[in-house]
């Protein structure tokens, strides 16, 4: 019944959105209203993701966003973003302002433009991170929870601060520079992955996060490499006795990204290292977390895409088994690291609808959530992963 | 399900149709008579039509006319005179338009309409057969 239901309301979207072009302008086009949204469905063999999915078929799953942005000169921008996100217990429920910004270009000239943002700007980590939500800019339904972790998405997503953006063009080809400091947003799920549960207290950003992402491109814009750095410091605010008060987390995240991209094919890699320290009452906790990938994906025909990947991550970067991290917490070892290799297929029906299709064989359950999963016991080492998902935008 | 299958049939053909309209177009960059380059550079070229500069080097606004993603010539104006892909292009967009960055450009479905547009939008650029610019409303614009 929910089934045809969600089948009825995908194939709905597709016939409404057969136009092309759909966004709506106003004033000439300074004004843009843009927006998406997506359903998707999610079942497992075993473990949780998104929801009941485990021997089961999870509809709880679905992002839908709306913007609008207003340029009335050149060098000036305002825009705004609301989403809402369901995916399973992790995420916020109701209404998230993605961002709210001031744009501002201090210099335009042809080969630099230099300018800032104020405002809840995006942070600009690795290469999905500004979109994450938006099924049409991801390569797979699933970005790599490597480094695109679900379960403490909103970590890396916004601040609340002030963004520096440069480009510079020349004929050794183009620099890309952007500096974001401000405090970072923390949800449920980023609480409960420091915390393993949602207790009652909540996270927050202890002093302005900084990050920082230079990328180059080359003359041909084929070759594209970014490093990104990140210093994030939290803090949780306990409102009972029952937990730690004195919780303090510092995340330094790594990243290293390349990316070359051909008519029909583009390959893609990002290696990550971050440093999280956790200190509290107990004794402090160090660690180095480890996480890659390799994707290619290749157009077989203007409409179908096929993708593959590889996507390792290891909670502690010198024990990749977990056993170390099994023996000093008791929980099993495979919470520790995730292996997966994923299939997929991506058909553009129209321009602004698409259907997706994926396959995960995972070995490790590390980037599950405990909101997902509260028994850790009850987690199994090899899984598997199937899910659909239908997006529109306009 | 039968439903479906015909429908999808449908946007097949519709694709199809899209595609055939063009043959092999010289196409050129065009722009409204009060732009006043003659010629800009390739990497200028890429910056206007990803969308990231938004100003002609005298402060006026570039507003930018694009073809849909699959028309054919969209696509060979990206492929050789921007010489990149329209993949990257439509990428370049969605990154700014969903992070609140920038703005998509103005998509027109003809190149009739690409002509209007042009012709009465100060600050405009797009690109159309070479046969098509008139040189009083409508201004070549070369890539060197």
């Amino acid at each position: 019944m929910l089934r045809s239901y969600v089948v009825r309301i995908i194939f709905l979207f597709g016939v409404m959105c057969s136009t092309p072009s759909w966004a709506l302008e106003f004033d000439d086009g300074k004004v843009q209203v843009h927006g998406f949204a997506s359903q998707g469905i999610v079942s497992s063999s075993h473990n949780n993701f998104y929801g009941d999915s485990s021997n089961n078929i999870s509809f709880d799953f679905r992002e839908i966003g709306i913007n609008a942005s207003y340029r009335p000169r050149p060098d000036l921008q305002f825009s705004a973003q609301v989403i809402h996100l369901d995916a399973g217990d992790v995420n916020e429920s109701g209404l998230l302002l993605d961002y709210a910004l001031v744009d501002y270009t201090i210099s335009s000239t042809e080969d630099r433009q230099v300018g800032v943002r104020f405002g809840r700007v995006k942070n600009p980590f690795g290469l999905y991170t500004t979109t994450r939500d938006v099924a049409f800019t991801r390569p797979s339904i699933v970005l790599p929870q490597s480094i695109y972790f679900d379960k403490a998405r909103s970590l890396a997503l916004s601040s609340d601060g002030v963004g520096v953006y440069a480009n510079q063009e020349s004929a050794y080809g183009a620099v890309n520079l952007d500096v974001v400091v401000g405090n970072a947003n923390v949800d449920r799920g980023s609480e409960a992955t420091f915390i393993r549960r949602d207790a009652p207290g909540n996270m927050e950003s202890m002093r302005p996060s900084r990050l920082m992402r230079v990328m180059y491109i080359t003359p041909n814009d084929r070759f594209r490499i970014a490093f990104t750095a990140a210093n994030l410091d939290l803090k949780y605010n306990a409102t009972s006795h029952e937990f730690d008060p004195n919780i303090a987390v510092h995340l330094d995240p790594k990243i290293i990204s390349a990316q070359y991209s051909n008519e029909k094919w583009e390959l893609t890699a990002e290696y990550s290292q971050m440093k999280s320290s956790i200190t509290s009452l107990a004794p402090n906790f160090d660690n180095v977390i480890e996480g890659y990938y390799v994707q290619g994906s290749y157009q077989l025909t203007p409409s179908l895409q096929t993708v593959l990947r590889y996507d390792a991550s290891f909670n502690n970067k010198n024990d990749h088994s977990g056993k170390k991290l099994s023996a000093e917490t008791g929980l099993p070892a495979h919470m520790f690291f995730a292996k997966d290799w994923t299939m997929g297929l991506r058909y553009d029906v129209t321009p602004t609808f698409m259907v997706r299709g994926e396959w995960h064989h995972i070995d490790g359950t590390g980037w599950l959530s405990a909101l997902d999963n509260a028994n850790p016991l009850a987690m199994e080492r090899k899984w598997d992963l199937l899910m659909l998902m239908g997006s529109w935008r306009f | 399900m039968a439903l479906m299958f015909r429908a999808l049939i449908l946007y097949l053909l519709l694709f199809i149709n899209g595609n055939v309209a063009a043959g092999d177009d010289d196409i050129v960059i065009a722009a409204n008579q009060n732009v006043s380059e003659n010629h800009i550079s390739r990497s200028f070229a890429r910056q206007i039509f990803s969308m990231k500069a938004r100003q002609w080097p005298d402060g006026s606004p570039v507003i930018v006319f694009v073809l849909p993603d699959r028309s054919a010539h969209h696509l060979i104006f990206v492929k050789e005179i921007l010489e990149t892909f329209p993949y990257k292009l439509r990428s370049a967009w969605d990154r700014q338009v969903y992070s609140g960055t920038g703005q998509a450009p103005r998509e027109v479905a003809t190149t009739d309409q690409m002509m209007v547009n042009i012709a009465n939008t100060p600050g405009a650029i797009g690109y159309l057969p070479r046969e098509k610019i008139d040189g009083i409303r409508i201004r070549l614009v070369e890539v060197r």
